[in-house]
């Protein structure tokens, strides 16, 4: 049986994984936007999945600004997609 | 939300699921690129299929199907430059089962179609370029539309049925 990944299990960071999902990397802005959290709780949830290797942070100046860009690592999306399997069996459907 | 699995009940993992797909399609829909880029970049897609349809000993179908391959390049590149502005970088190399197999399916989809728009002419049905085309440029607009960035998203749908 799958189990629930403690690390991913709690709300901002399954959302943060949720929408890492959806693509290949995403701008730190665009996290922030759909959290609707601060900088500083967005990079203290960045900090715990990164330290975990379920993400990787890389920093880049693009069109005359710093962008922080965010991706689900390989360990990360499958961990993630793990963690789907296991409320699936929760709620019966797999 | 209870951060304890052990209490997690059905309910609450239908609703976490559900938030989960909802999360997802909030940022599809609320970044999704211009309907003009996806019709050119379908309608380009369909020139490629239709030209090679059509092509004999480099006539001028030839040369359409060339446009219809700077066409295609050229507005998937303002594709991927307008997400990357907006800061998202679609999939290109899929990762996911997912995604894997919707790239999976596509690239049969759009073979199949590619090929037979020749060979069904060759065979004699004169149309079958113009059907392929019109095919090609539809389940195209379609894969784009839905899948945006090219990673394959459940629709929202509720759980409780199990």
């Amino acid at each position: 049986m799958t189990t629930l990944d403690p690390i991913i299990h709690a709300p901002n960071r399954l959302t943060i994984c949720s929408v890492l999902a959806t693509s290949s990397e995403l701008e730190f802005r665009i996290i922030k936007e759909q959290l609707n959290v601060s900088d500083s709780v967005l990079s203290k949830q960045l900090k715990i999945l990164e330290e975990a290797d379920y993400i990787k942070l890389k920093k880049k100046r693009e069109f005359n600004r710093p962008r922080t860009w965010v991706s689900l690592t390989s360990k990360g999306r499958k961990a993630f997609e793990q963690h789907i399997n296991a409320l699936k069996e929760i709620v019966g459907s797999l | 939300m209870s951060q304890d699995e052990s209490t997690l009940s059905s309910q609450q993992a239908n609703q976490v699921l559900n938030d989960i797909e909802s999360t997802k399609h909030a940022i599809i829909d609320g970044s999704r690129p211009p309907i003009l880029l996806m019709l050119s970049s379908s309608i380009s897609f369909a020139a490629i299929v239709f030209g090679y349809g059509m092509t004999e000993h480099e006539n001028s179908w030839a040369l359409a199907m060339w446009l219809g391959g700077i066409g295609f390049a050229l507005s998937i590149s303002l594709y991927l430059y307008t997400y990357r502005l907006l800061g998202i970088k679609p999939v290109i190399i899929p990762k996911s089962s997912g995604s894997i197999k919707l790239n999976i399916i596509s690239a049969l989809i759009f073979s199949i179609l590619v090929f037979s728009s020749r060979e069904i002419r060759l065979m004699g049905f004169a149309y079958a370029p113009h059907i392929a085309a019109s095919l090609s440029a539809i389940i195209f607009f379609i894969v784009q539309y839905k899948y945006p960035t090219g990673e394959y998203i459940d629709e929202v749908k509720s759980h409780d049925d199990a």
